[in-house]
């Protein structure tokens, strides 16, 4: 007797939460998550205020390492579109996000499902055997395509078609806004490359392969890297090698992510004169960057801090 | 015929790793391999363990592993598959591979498959580990210690307990993470003597009820400052002489966004209760462990652990145990641990355990 009494009230409890949890069912706005920051910024660009926009990382977090938790797949749950960087960023993370969020239209395959990385034409793709001896590597190429402003016009035109295709209603205002985009990036990108030519830098060194296809839009060398492999911390050797190589060739334009720690580097700094600069590479970094523009103009700022340093080295 | 099972598996493993390069549509192919040394600083702990792994050696789906057995060894080799089956289903497989006084052994740890055709739940069907609680679910290679707690491997015998069923999973869409799971059992066909100590002492084993349900409700909430926290409530019922068994796991986690600087701090309480029949008794316990990300590439651990006797106050056995783990990349690690508990006869006894960890080909990020 006691125990038909007990289920009848955890039948009532269920009964009660499930009620609640229906409850919570709503139509409205087209809903999308981007897996970063600066995914978010390009699609905002676009869909404004007609769409409801989150992101699953913060600005000032390293997609390469991130624990799928399931406050992501609640957000993903909700999700009718997720965009996301692809060539294997987040490989380690959100395939269970999405299987975790237990929604079909986000899923492989489904309309809502956009791979950013289709868009544009990847750098670094590997050639022949691959393996972990390589370091954390992208076998499909370089990741941190979102750097150049050329394809982040690209994705920015994948994304407004991805966006009509789901919410056509808003197609003319998708389109407008993809044009100004594009115009602005085009009339920023002259002054940009004038900027970063005053600047007199040609030759750079970077912490990670992170600013590859903005060095190749901009014309400037990659003259060496401090991760001697992707993900796996320089060896005293390496960074030996480097120092020398930077005093023959008098590189001292040094550039890192604000993911990596700038003590690791603390014996070029005490070696040969240096300039590092630590810059975001998402929207909403350390540096509080409101949106792609700013961004960008961070970029450039810090090419010309590199350049006032150099000058002021040669007086 | 243990060792032709293996032959046959490598084969395969071999037979597919080149055509990965030329067919993607070929299943994810990964390896987790430990490799353990463990020395105990006790002649009656160390009786104790031998005797113990002649006891597991008599098992055929949880053959007593080089956990227990001082000195070095293969702890576990395990070889997984994943992939989408078709637009409906994917699948997963995971073999694993135990080395026991010298020869090796195969198990079938999980083998399911899984909808994805269903919006809000998930449904399974296959042999996997249910959710009983926090740890049992989790493979070898990532507990939390090299060991699990007290209470876990006195239920459900060191690698936890698998079942061959269904589960329904319904992630609700309330403001937290909240998800339900339904998991039933039904095995009348399987040998008493493969089962692990779960729900029933092995000399009383009758096969009296062979369907086990499990009804598990997970609950995550984003707090302010970087903190979560976990609750989980885990309820089995049924197979042999259990009747109940109730678990309730908390989870306080804490993490840096400044990525210059990672650090991590997890919190994990776990009690455990396995009400089986009057003449059985109860079995409870209680594990607290604390996991700490001190820099980028080490973790520092320590872990309090209670079987209970019929109070609170009544400690049957204790556990203390600390880790110190070093992982270079996501792909390696290497785990030292040292565990201090009293024996059954009062005296208080030592161990010291090293582990490499290892993973070839794909990583699946694991459950958080």
């Amino acid at each position: 007797m006691k125990s038909l009494f007990l289920s009848g009230k955890i039948i009532k409890f269920f009964f009660v939460y499930f009620t609640m949890c229906l409850s919570f069912f709503s139509e409205g706005k087209l809903k999308i998550l981007t897996s970063t920051t600066s995914l978010k910024s390009l699609t905002e660009l676009i869909a404004g205020d007609r769409v409801e926009l989150n992101s699953i990382l913060r600005g000032g977090q390293d997609p390469h390492f991130i624990s799928p938790k399931p406050s992501y797949m609640l957000r993903a749950r909700k999700s009718q579109l997720l965009i996301f960087i692809g060539l294997d960023l987040e490989v380690g993370w959100l395939p269970s996000v999405i299987s975790g969020s237990k929604n079909l239209k986000i899923q492989e395959g489904q309309p809502g499902h956009l791979d950013a990385s289709q868009f544009i034409k990847a750098l670094s793709v590997s050639e022949g055997k691959v393996d972990r001896f390589f370091g954390d590597i992208h076998p499909y190429g370089n990741p941190h395509y979102l750097l150049d402003p050329l394809r982040a016009v690209q994705v920015s035109l994948g994304i407004t078609n991805k966006l009509i295709e789901l919410d056509s209603q808003n197609k003319d205002y998708y389109l407008v806004n993809h044009k100004k985009f594009e115009t602005k990036i085009k009339e920023n990108m002259k002054l940009w490359r004038k900027r970063i030519k005053d600047s007199g830098i040609k030759n750079l060194v970077s912490y990670h392969s992170s600013f590859e296809y903005f060095l190749e839009t901009f014309e400037i060398n990659l003259f060496g890297l401090i991760e001697e492999k992707p993900g796996i911390a320089p060896s005293a050797k390496h960074i030996m090698n480097l120092i020398k190589k930077m005093k023959e060739n008098q590189i001292s334009c040094i550039m890192m992510s604000s993911f990596y720690s700038p003590n690791k580097i603390g014996k070029i700094k005490n070696s040969i004169p240096v300039h590092i600069e630590v810059v975001d590479t998402e929207v909403g970094g350390i540096k509080k960057v409101k949106d792609y523009f700013e961004l960008i103009e961070a970029f450039v700022q810090s090419f010309e801090k590199c350049g006032t340093f150099v000058k002021n080295q040669k007086l | 015929m243990k060792n032709y099972n293996i032959l046959i598996i490598f084969c395969f493993v071999l037979f597919i790793q080149p055509g990965l390069a030329v067919n993607k549509t070929n299943p994810d192919i990964g390896v987790n391999l430990l490799l353990l040394g463990k020395k105990t600083f006790s002649k009656e702990d160390k009786e104790h363990e031998e005797h113990k792994g002649h006891e597991h050696a008599d098992h055929e789906d949880h053959a007593g592993h080089s956990h227990s057995s001082d000195g070095f060894s293969v702890q576990e080799l395990e070889v997984f598959f994943i992939s989408n089956i078709d637009p409906y289903w994917s699948s997963q497989i995971y073999l694993g591979i135990h080395s026991d006084q010298g020869s090796f052994g195969l198990d079938l740890e999980e083998a399911y498959m899984e909808s994805l055709f269903i919006p809000n739940f998930t449904f399974k069907a296959g042999k996997f580990y249910p959710f009983l609680g926090r740890h049992n679910n989790l493979h070898t290679h990532y507990y939390p210690f090299i060991d699990p707690p007290l209470i876990n491997e006195e239920i459900f015998g060191f690698h936890g307990w698998n079942g061959t069923g269904l589960s329904l999973a319904y992630l609700t869409p309330l403001s937290w993470y909240s998800e339900i799971i339904l998991q039933a059992f039904y095995m009348p066909s399987l040998k008493l003597n493969s089962l692990s100590k779960l729900f029933g002492e092995e000399k009383h084993l009758e096969h009296k009820n062979p369907l086990a349900t499990v009804l598990f409700f997970k609950n995550f909430w984003e707090l302010p400052s970087n903190f979560n926290f976990e609750l989980d409530l885990s309820y089995a019922s049924g197979m042999n002489h259990l009747k109940h068994l109730f678990d309730v796991a908390l989870v306080l986690r804490w993490e840096s966004m400044e990525n210059v600087k990672p650090q991590k701090v997890f919190w994990t309480t776990e009690w455990m209760k396995a009400m089986k029949d009057s003449q059985l008794g109860n079995i409870e316990g209680v594990s607290s462990y604390i996991q700490w990300q001190v820099l980028k590439n080490w973790w520092v651990e320590g872990r309090a652990d209670y079987l209970l006797g019929k109070n609170w106050s009544d400690i049957e056995k204790q556990k203390y145990s600390f880790l110190f783990l070093f992982a270079p990349t996501e792909y390696s690690a290497i785990r030292l641990q040292y565990d201090t508990q009293v024996s059954d006869h009062g005296e208080w006894i030592h161990g010291v355990s090293i582990q490499s960890n290892v993973s070839l080909g794909v990583h699946p990020a694991h459950l958080y």
